[in-house]
């Protein structure tokens, strides 16, 4: 529970967890920001204000 | 006190005699280790579990009289194999009858039988030879004997002194042959001295165990420190391995030292009672289920090599196999008990010498093996130090068959000797046909291969699996020892990446995903069967090309009002024919729909409508069937130039539902089209659903469910007969729309399954869908032979109503199947490592189901929805808070981890003693939750609907048949009605809870009469004797007082003696209080 977490990213913007301590899988980079599991999902809260995914967004906007 | 001047001290007799238990060379009483087993056998009978056993096969011309005489000599030689136990003491007697050859013809098979028969221990004898003769020129010697005066290292003993006498050669030892034994009228003294002869006088230990019991020793009166090996290799005793350790220099200071504080010390330190084993495909067997013995073997080369160049033994090369292998399987602590010898290497003797010690480890799996097996070594060579002391004299222990579930034996043994003149076949691993844990593996290293046999009760784990993925981590350690734990591959290689038996748990991938939405689905029908009915609501019948109106009419209104791709729309309506009106309405502008179901608490609708901000809300006066219908909505929204024939893409957001986690407030999962598509798409696969079916519409919009009961049958062409607003409890009245309008599948909870048979759901061709909560094997029992098909549907909000499908066919396990199209099912452990087959891990989910997330919680989401590993690049994973694990049937749902208890150390499944308790009939439903969890009284609470008179001893009793003791709940709380969730589901959080009262049976301590007055004090007395306390409290624990199983036989006797009360020794374990022992007294004088 008090694992050091990275937040992850993918071409989506979609936002995540992953272990600070290992390579995210492919299709996500880390955005530089680590802390506990609890500090991440705050960053996240404040970082990533729409969840749906980047190309909806676009194209919503779009219209 | 030096190990030499020890060794120079003993006499050969009593070197060769027990080195470990000075009792027993000065008197005929139990060992501590007989003791031990002796205690068990009387509190908790192991069944044939201490029954030792090993053959030979006889081909040729055997001379029967010759080992018939052989036999005889064996005997004399080991005259503790003609012995019984005598109870009053206990002590080791002469048996009534000598032991003899029984020969007659038979058949192998007989073997098992032969092994399991009970032993008289009282009267003896605790050794049976028995020679079957099973054909011309072939015999089989079956000897049997009791774990009291028998072990691994006797066996040996035994086959090699019987050929001996056989061949005439001379037996293993060579100090003075024993007489006959005694006349048993003066057993106690004399057949100690057949015992052991010649051992009389200058014992500095004979002070202990003096044949009138009194004063009682205890083992902390022992010398402190007696050294009771020569500087023999310990190691060497222990597991052979002199070779492979090079000298004894190497176990310098390891003697075996009866120093009962240090072991206390090290002990109290380290001795945590062992949970409950994880291993694959784990399942509670009824008692009395039988015991299998799963045999494999190990090439002893390879293995050889390997642990040289790790620097271990064999056996500590074999040890950390075993438990990296049980690490993988989930357990972060693994306890084994290991029975470790010691017996005297130099001159072997037949008898108990053995001590069962534990060892308890805790590697992360990214320790490579060859660090964890030399650790492991360190940690084998502290517990040797302390292997003269039984643990039960370091701690406080209950009787128990085994120390820990998981027991190993090691052993290493030579080849046989030859019978003169007949061919000899030896099988040293005869099972016992009974198990005393959970499982027992032992290895029996030879020449060329290491034995092996894993012990178990039928059944009870996946043994076969476990075996070959022993023999598999084996091989990968051994070819790279450097390997982490956690990276030794367990079989072929997709093990490694992804959970399966064959691979990835892959739903069917059928492409990309579909393109296009339900609404050109719906709209494709209302083109084809404009007349057909879509929708029966009370009397009214809708057509598709009605409700194609209606819905475009509403589209069209809503567009006006700037509703589009991207907007959320608000539906509180009851269910009626304008709900799917609203629905599809507002999917056609490419906005996503909200379910505010007004028949839900109104506290909660507020909620979710201010917490997910929907652009407006459509209410019963917004929605009509009239296509030309008056707008009267209540929200004015600015803009209007939504584009008219602009339709949903895959990527847009079709529905927000709202769910409830077990703990926070309620979240809005945001599902777009494509992955509502892939889902009905996929159920329509699975049920083979068309135009000719009629669909029930039971479920609330706000239940995601509801989506394939109101979706599936409109985009299909089917028709869809909708129970009223109010009806969705009335199952009477289902079943009559049921048979009215030829429903032909039907969707509910497993709750709404019972009442629809309780209502008297009949005999029919209905598919039946179930799903939202788990379904009962008693539910899927009575349910299957009414129905054509039994569907269960697991899968959460997050991933698209259902993610896995199950048939279940008579009599099968209920599972949860395997997933729906472009859906991957992982079973993972906390670090997401895939588990092993068959072990428990939460469930992930990815593919095309995985939803946007929570809507407006972008923290949560991303702390549930992960970056998939084995998926697509950017690809996520939903975890669901399930555990399940793979069966062979499919994945098995096991509950919430959060619902998942821990009680005294026990990992339990609430789920599991609910579906047990659910078997009874008397209760219809049950929940089991844990009460004062982190209190004194933690306990576990059944709450019961019932279906008749509830008796609680009865209901504990049968969760009892099939479930360990530690599940059974301590408590029964009968409840009319269980308290639900908006959407049908139990509320756990709003179970009353449980009564403070303590249990009845509490007895006053001045209620006692003047007898039982009488009883104290003579208890205390008793106490006080034996314990060598003056002073001591009636409430005092026996155990706190330094009592332990001997302890606790010498006051039962003395009791039965001055009271004439037979105490069952479970009584001390129980109660272990003079006032506890007092009141059993008053029980069992009552009784009589």
């Amino acid at each position: 529970m008090n694992d050091t977490y990275a937040v992850v990213v993918n071409d989506e913007e979609q936002h995540s967890l992953w272990n600070a301590a290992e390579e995210p899988p492919a299709g996500w980079r880390r955005t530089g920001f680590t802390g506990t599991r609890d500090e991440c999902v705050a960053h996240i809260d404040e970082v990533w204000t729409d969840i749906r995914p980047l190309s909806l967004r676009q194209r919503l906007a779009a219209r | 006190m030096t190990t030499q001047t020890t060794a120079d001290h003993l006499t050969p007799a009593q070197h060769a005699a027990d080195h470990l238990t000075p009792a027993q060379t000065t008197a005929d009483h139990l060992t501590p280790a007989q003791h031990g087993v002796w205690i068990t056998e009387r509190t908790r009978p192991a069944g044939a579990g201490y029954h030792l056993a090993v053959t030979i096969r006889f081909a040729g011309a055997l001379d029967v009289d010759r080992l018939r005489d052989a036999v005889t000599a064996v005997v004399a030689r080991h005259p503790v194999l003609g012995g019984a136990v005598d109870d009053d003491l206990p002590a080791l007697v002469p048996a009534t009858d000598p032991v003899t050859l029984a020969v007659r013809p038979g058949d192998p098979a007989e073997v098992a039988a032969l092994v399991a028969a009970p032993f008289d221990l009282r009267h003896g004898p605790l050794a049976r030879f028995t020679l079957l003769h099973t054909g011309p020129g072939e015999h089989l010697l079956c000897v049997v004997v009791h774990h009291l005066v028998f072990d691994g290292t006797s066996k040996q003993v035994l086959i090699a002194d019987l050929a001996a006498a056989y061949n005439g050669t001379a037996l293993s030892t060579t100090d003075g042959a024993p007489a006959q034994p005694a006349d048993r009228a003066h057993r106690k003294i004399t057949f100690s001295d057949v015992l052991v002869s010649g051992k009389q006088g200058g014992d500095t230990t004979s002070v202990l165990f003096p044949v009138d019991m009194t004063p009682v020793p205890l083992p902390v009166e022992m010398p402190a420190a007696v050294d009771v090996l020569a500087a023999v290799d310990v190691l060497a005793a222990v597991d052979g391995s002199a070779a492979v350790d090079g000298s004894a220099a190497a176990v310098d200071g390891l003697a075996a030292v009866v120093d009962v504080p240090a072991a206390a010390a090290y002990w109290t330190e380290r001795w945590r009672e062992p949970a409950a084993p994880q291993l694959p495909g784990l399942r509670h067997t009824p008692p009395g289920t039988t015991a299998v013995a799963v045999p494999f073997t190990i090439g002893t080369a390879a293995l050889a090599e390997a642990a040289a160049a790790v620097g271990v033994t064999h056996f500590e090369f074999l040890l950390t196999a075993w438990h990296a292998l049980l690490r993988r399987y989930g357990n972060d602590t693994v306890t084994t008990a290991l029975e470790l010898s010691t017996g005297d290497r130099a001159a072997p003797r037949i008898g108990l010498h053995v001590n069962e010690l534990p060892v308890s480890t805790a590697p992360a799996p990214s320790q490579p093996f060859a660090a964890f097996a030399r650790a492991l070594r360190v940690q084998l060579r502290e517990v040797y130090a302390h292997r003269a002391v039984p643990l039960s004299h370091a701690v406080r222990l209950t009787p128990r068959a085994s120390l820990a579930p998981l027991t190993v034996s090691y052993r290493r043994r030579a080849d046989p000797p030859g019978f003169t003149g007949v061919d000899s076949t030896v099988d040293w691993l005869v099972f016992s046909g009974a198990v005393r844990g959970t499982a027992n593996l032992q290895l029996v290293e030879g020449p060329s291969v290491v034995e092996g046999s894993l012990q178990l009760v039928a059944g009870s784990f996946a043994a076969e699996q476990v075996c070959a993925q022993f023999q598999a981590l084996l091989a990968a350690a051994v070819a790279a020892p450097d390997t982490a734990i956690g990276d030794l591959v367990l079989s072929g290689p997709a093990t490694g990446a992804v959970v399966g038996l064959s691979g990835p748990v892959t739903g069917a991938v059928v492409g990309p995903g579909p393109r296009d939405t339900v609404v050109d689905r719906f709209l494709a029908q209302v083109a084809v069967r404009p007349d057909a009915v879509a929708v029966r609501c009370g009397e009214r019948e809708v057509s598709y090309g009605q409700l194609g109106a209606a819905a475009a009419g509403l589209g069209a209104r809503l567009r006006a009002q700037g509703i589009g791709p991207g907007s959320l729309v608000g539906i509180a309506l009851p269910r009626a024919a304008e709900l799917l009106v609203a629905v599809l309405g507002v999917l056609e502008t490419g906005a996503a729909y909200l379910p505010l179901d007004p028949s839900y608490p109104a506290e909660r609708i507020a909620f979710i409508r201010d917490d997910a901000g929907a652009a407006l809300v459509l209410g019963p006066q917004d929605v009509s069937l009239e296509a030309g219908a008056t707008w009267r909505g209540e929200t004015e929204v600015d803009g209007g130039d939504a584009t008219p024939d602009e339709a949903p893409s895959p990527d847009d957001v079709a529905y927000v539902i709202y769910t409830s986690g077990s703990t926070g407030r309620p979240k809005g999962v945001a599902v777009p089209h494509g992955a509502l598509t892939n889902l009905l798409d996929s159920m329509r696969e699975h049920l083979g659903s068309g135009a000719g079916d009629t669909w029930l519409g039971l479920t609330s919009l706000s239940f995601d469910i509801s989506t394939v009961e109101l979706l599936l049958p409109l985009t299909v062409g089917a028709a869809l007969v909708l129970v009223p607003p109010d009806g969705h409890r009335d199952a009477a009245g289902q079943l009559r729309l049921i048979d009215r309008h030829g429903v032909t599948h039907v969707q509910a909870t497993p709750s709404g399954w019972r009442l629809l048979l309780e209502a008297g759901l009949a005999r029919s061709s209905l598919v039946a869908v179930t799903g939202g909560e788990a379904l009962p094997a008693d539910l899927a029992a009575a349910l299957r032979p009414l129905v054509r098909r039994l569907v269960n549907a697991y899968g959460p909000t997050e991933t698209t109503v259902w993610s896995a499908l199950a048939d279940i066919e008579a009599g099968a396990q209920v599972t949860i199947g395997g997933p729906v199209a472009n859906t991957t099912l992982h079973v993972l452990d906390e670090a997401l490592r895939p588990v092993p087959d068959g072990i428990a891990g939460e469930l992930w989910i990815g593919g095309l189901g995985v939803a946007h997330g929570y809507r407006g919680r972008s923290g949560l989401t991303a702390d549930r929805f992960r970056p998939d590993p084995f998926g697509a690049p950017g690809a996520r994973l939903y975890g669901t808070g399930d555990r399940v694990r793979r069966g062979p049937d499919g994945l098995e749902f096991l509950g919430r981890v959060d619902n998942q208890v821990k009680l005294r150390g026990h990992r339990i499944e609430p789920g599991e003693i609910e579906a047990r308790l659910t078997t009874h009939p008397t209760v219809t439903q049950a929940a089991v939750t844990l009460a004062d969890p982190h209190g004194p009284r933690a306990r576990l609470v059944a709450y019961v609907v019932p279906a008749g008179p509830v008796d609680a001893g009865g209901l504990r009793a049968h969760v009892a048949e099939v479930l360990p003791g530690y599940m059974v709940p301590a408590e029964v709380v009968v409840l009319e009605r269980f308290p639900l969730t908006p959407n049908g589901k139990l509320d756990r959080a709003a179970l009353p809870a449980p009564t403070e009262e303590r249990p009845a049976d509490v007895r006053a301590p001045d209620a006692g009469t003047g007898d039982q007055t009488t009883d104290t004090d003579t208890v205390t007395a008793i106490w006080q004797e034996v314990l060598r306390i003056d002073d001591i409290g009636t409430d005092e624990d026996l155990f706190d007082l330094g009592g332990h199983s001997l302890t606790i036989t010498q006051i039962a006797v003395r009791i039965r003696k001055r009271l004439g009360v037979d105490v069952p020794l479970d009584v001390f374990f129980d109660t272990p209080t003079i006032d506890g022992v007092v009141a059993a007294i008053a029980d069992l004088r009552e009784a009589r």
